[in-house]
């Protein structure tokens, strides 16, 4: 071998080796094209058979790592307040935030259901007062999916009449490239506006070949930040530790079968205002919260047949809050109670692939079981016991559902998505229930719902999508609603669910190569109008607590529109929604207010850095008085200016190291937005450096 | 004896059992697609282990290779009696003017590029492409040398990802949820026009394989290769993916 041909060969080797490692590749450079930063681009998978967002046939939001990373949240509020349609509502801490989809969803209980929460696929549920109803960290994601509307509860949820938000934990291999064994990555994270400090540690091994392990660790605490004003605003503290570990195992050569099994816990120990959503008293209890969810699955895609595509999971989750040291009302409260909410849940689904005639199908099956015990014992300052509440009653629920989803193809350009799902539930009074006051021994109720659907997509182009869907779709009551009683008020036994007939229109435009070879034009809007019958209400008078008297009109439009050429990229999301009680005519409280989102970046692959900024537009907007419809009071509009800077070295001592820096509110403007019952963070740097061994 | 009727049947019957031909031959193999270049000179960048290991068959090592239809028979579409697949048939004199060639891969028959007389492999007739490295790498090189690994490994990754940025998943493979990854390998010249390109691995998918080529073709130029990596041409090979999970 001539001495030049052993030359050749090194510089071959060297390309051969770079081009060829795809996949770990572009997970380091996804954010050094400007146009892997569309949204629309993104892959759904929630939705029965995987899609891309702009194919879906209704309005969803994908975030994935990068996003995740990029957003630098302390809370799922956080998180998703760039998200079109979607709303933190109640209070702005780890403990007390719930959220809104589509003018639904408030931190305080029953509603919340309406908005259903999954992690890998397990159903989470709280209905803790005051203390908000999902308790994790962002950090232990890598992937956030938001379906608006309530055609995605036929795969994802019983009863989502608002939407779902489904979250996807991490992987090891997400972090093994190639043939790594092991993997490490650090991470550090400062927020200047409340001290917060963030520190988290993966480690990803692959003992063999079909073995993966995932364990991760974060601790997460921060003070209460301070508005733009420069108030502290109490509580706003972002606290939490949390640990995730994960394993799977692919029997066979082909990665589609394996047998999987993840513990997730979150915790936080801390003092805290009993009202952590409003802070509408200044009394302060200490709570100790614990959400752990394990879940064992069963992934086979059978390959070479079909008709079979499995995936199994049973699952095993509780949220319990153990509060002490309760000031506000320690004798009518309990000075010390347990909030726990433990569930088992299992289900099975299987996709077939299959043509009759000319027709293409991609058919869902699944079966979902859900066993749900809801305990609230309080305990006074003399060790007296009581279990539950009048307003919040201990109980069981048992459900069972069975959902059936065919992606019909019709020759080129037509798509339908028919889908039904069937629900039965049982719901069992706890100890310390009763009919009414403290007399009366409640009974069980059974009920059931069917609630079908069905999605049209058309190409009109190879660019133009139009879609739209009908759904018809009943939310069974759950515990709150049937059991809940007053001293002269009875419990609801006759509820009957509550059902939304929803209508839904919109359009695509995805363009390649508009002024540039590989510039991207993506566009989508979508129009719903979601009209509620039965809906159920509290009420005032002395009959049964809960009445389905209501009738409820929501409607609004999500637009989301982006361009990304080589270096440079701009992203907008518009929402606006109104709902109204049809038989007042009086608007909701929990309509948030118009709002736009835009961002504009630029890429700049040499250096390895991306820069851009970030604005919030949000338009006024009242709230009412439900009984005369007066204006009871107003949020004022609120324009927010943020920046942010991701630079990843690409070569040198600091290669693998990430560094990401979010200039928040430079203006340290002063705002709360509607839905939310504290004012946000003023001026707030984020700062986050991590590393990946 | 004959008609002028009878041969212009005949030709055409023979045009049509030829174009079926090729039509099936075409349909079976894996896709492959190369421009024709005068005297540009190799460098072949594969190694067999790399490329093995990510399932790429690698032909400039290997006697035989896993595809052995792609090396052992280019197929037409590469061919200059194919006028409308290759705008630019060869690399102008002035390279900046250079319009980027369109690369195909044959899932269409190429008009009038199977010559009747060879009905048995249409392909032969045409004047033999290189489509492959296996087929071109007893040329010496003009100049061989290498630069710092590192300096290649940096170029590798910006080709890398100017070429993703490329790459578009068309949109009926996409919505009947068709996914795979297809290998190809592709050899430029200095100014990062592409000379050649094929399918070294299909993923089974012609719209994919097809979509790797265009992306291919919409990238040029690439980033030109540093000065210190010799040689008047590179070749590389890669792996697009098309996926439908994250």
């Amino acid at each position: 071998m001539s001495p030049f041909k052993h030359a050749r060969l090194m510089a071959t080797t060297a390309l051969t080796l770079c081009l060829l490692s795809a996949p770990a590749f572009a997970q380091e450079t996804n954010n050094l094209d400007a146009t892997t930063q569309l949204s629309l681009g993104k892959i759904v998978v929630s939705t029965g058979k995987e899609k891309v967002a702009i194919d879906t046939p209704q309005s969803v939001t994908v975030l994935d790592q990068e996003d995740i990373d990029n957003a630098q949240a302390g809370t799922v509020g956080d998180l998703l307040e760039d998200v079109a349609g979607v709303d933190a509502a109640g209070g702005v801490s780890s403990l007390g935030q719930g959220l809104n989809i589509r003018g639904m969803g408030t931190a305080l209980s029953e509603s919340d259901s309406r908005v259903v929460f999954t992690i890998d696929g397990v159903t989470k549920f709280f209905e803790g007062y005051r203390m908000g109803s999902l308790f994790t960290d962002p950090e232990l994601y890598k992937r956030v999916e938001v379906l608006r509307g309530p055609s995605s509860s036929t795969v994802y949820g019983t009863g989502a009449l608002a939407g779902t938000v489904n979250f996807t934990t991490k992987d090891a291999s997400d972090f093994l490239k190639g043939d790594d064994r092991f993997a490490l990555r650090t991470k550090a994270g400062y927020v200047s506006n409340g001290d917060g400090t963030l520190a988290s540690v993966i480690a990803a091994l692959k003992p063999t070949e079909n073995l993966d392990l995932l364990i991760m660790a974060n601790s997460r605490s921060s003070d209460d930040y301070q508005d733009g004003n420069g108030d502290t605003v109490s509580p706003s503290q972002a606290s939490g530790a949390s640990a995730l570990v994960k394993t799977r195992y692919y029997i066979g050569g082909d990665r589609q079968h394996s047998l999987w099994a993840s513990a997730q816990k979150w915790r936080s120990d801390s003092w805290q205002m009993y009202d952590q959503q409003a802070a509408a008293f200044p009394s302060m209890v200490r709570r100790q919260t614990e959400d752990t969810n394990y879940v064992i699955g069963y992934d086979n895609g059978f390959a070479g047949n079909d008709w079979l595509d499995v995936k199994a999971q049973i699952a095993f989750d509780e949220s319990a809050t153990d509060q002490t040291d309760n000031e506000f009302a320690p004798t009518s409260l309990g000075y010390s109670s347990q909030y726990t909410y433990k569930t088992v849940q299992a289900k099975i689904e299987n996709v077939s692939t299959f043509k009759t005639g000319p027709l293409d199908h991609f058919l869902t099956v699944g079966v979902q079981t859900y066993d749900q015990q809801r305990r609230n014992p309080r305990y006074s300052l003399t060790g007296t016991v009581t279990n539950g509440a009048t307003t919040h009653p201990e109980g069981d629920m048992n459900r069972i559902s069975l959902y059936v989803q065919d992606e019909i193809l019709v020759g080129d350009k037509l798509t339908l998505i028919p889908g039904v799902r069937y629900d039965k539930s049982k719901l069992k009074p706890g100890a310390g229930t009763y009919v009414v006051g403290s007399t009366g021994t409640p009974s069980d109720v059974d009920l059931d719902a069917v609630s079908p659907k069905l999605a049209v997509l058309y190409a009109v182009t190879s660019r133009i999508n139009v879609f739209g869907s009908l759904s018809h779709t009943e939310r069974l009551p759950i515990l709150d609603e049937i059991y809940t009683r007053g001293a002269a008020q009875t419990i609801s036994l006759n509820l009957k669910p509550e059902v939304s007939e929803n209508k839904e229109i919109g359009a695509s435009y995805a363009q390649r190569g508009l002024f540039t070879g590989n510039d991207a034009l993506n566009l989508k809007l979508t129009v719903y109008q979601n009209d509620f019958t039965n809906l159920i209400t509290r009420t005032s008078n002395t009959a049964a607590a809960y009445t389905n008297v209501g009738e409820a009109r929501y409607a609004g439009a999500e637009v989301e529109a982006e361009y990304a050429a080589r270096r440079f990229y701009t992203r907008a999301a518009y929402s606006t929604v109104n709902g109204y009680n049809k038989l007042t005519g009086i608007a909701f409280n929990t309509i948030p207010a118009e709002q736009l989102n835009l961002t504009a970046g630029w890429v700049m692959p040499e250096w390895g850095l991306s820069l851009g900024w970030r604005g919030e537009f949000a338009g006024r907007q009242n709230a009412y008085s439900a009984t005369t419809g007066a204006v009871s009071s107003t949020t004022d509009s609120h324009d927010i200016h943020n920046l942010f800077l991701t630079w990843r070295p690409q070569s040198g001592a600091l290669e693998g190291v990430d560094v990401r820096l979010n200039w928040d509110n430079i203006f340290d403007v002063y705002y709360q937005p509607h839905l939310s019952y504290l004012p946000a963070a003023g001026q707030t740097v984020r700062l986050t450096v991590g590393k990946t061994f | 004896m004959a008609s002028p009727g009878n041969i212009l049947w005949a030709t055409g019957g023979s045009v049509l059992i030829n174009g079926a031909f090729l039509a099936l031959l075409i349909l079976t193999l894996p896709k492959t697609a190369a421009l024709p270049q005068d005297d540009t000179l190799w460098v072949s960048l594969e190694t067999a282990a790399e490329a093995q290991a990510e399932g790429v068959a690698p032909p400039a090592t290997k006697p035989t290779p896993p595809v052995p239809q792609a090396a052992s028979q280019p197929v037409a579409a590469s061919s200059p009696q194919a006028p409308a697949q290759l705008p630019s048939p060869k690399p102008a004199p002035k390279p900046t003017e250079t319009p980027a060639p369109a690369l195909a891969a044959p899932d269409k028959k190429p008009a009038n590029s199977a010559s009747p007389t060879a009905p048995a492999a249409p392909t032969a007739a045409t004047p033999a492409p290189i489509s492959a490295p296996v087929q071109t790498s007893a040329r010496p090189p003009a100049a061989a040398a290498s630069g710092g690994s590192k300096h290649a490994a940096s170029y590798a990754a910006r080709v890398r990802a100017h070429i993703e940025g490329f790459k578009v998943y068309p949109p009926q493979a996409r919505r009947r949820h068709q996914t795979g990854r297809v290998g190809f390998s592709f050899t430029i010249d200095r100014q990062g026009r592409i000379l050649s390109a094929r399918i070294t691995k299909s993923s089974g998918i012609p719209a994919l394989d097809q979509a790797a080529l265009d992306m291919l073709s919409a990238a040029q130029p690439l980033p030109k290769p540093p000065s210190d990596l010799a040689g008047d041409s590179l070749g590389m090979n890669s792996v697009v993916e098309f996926g439908l999970t994250e």
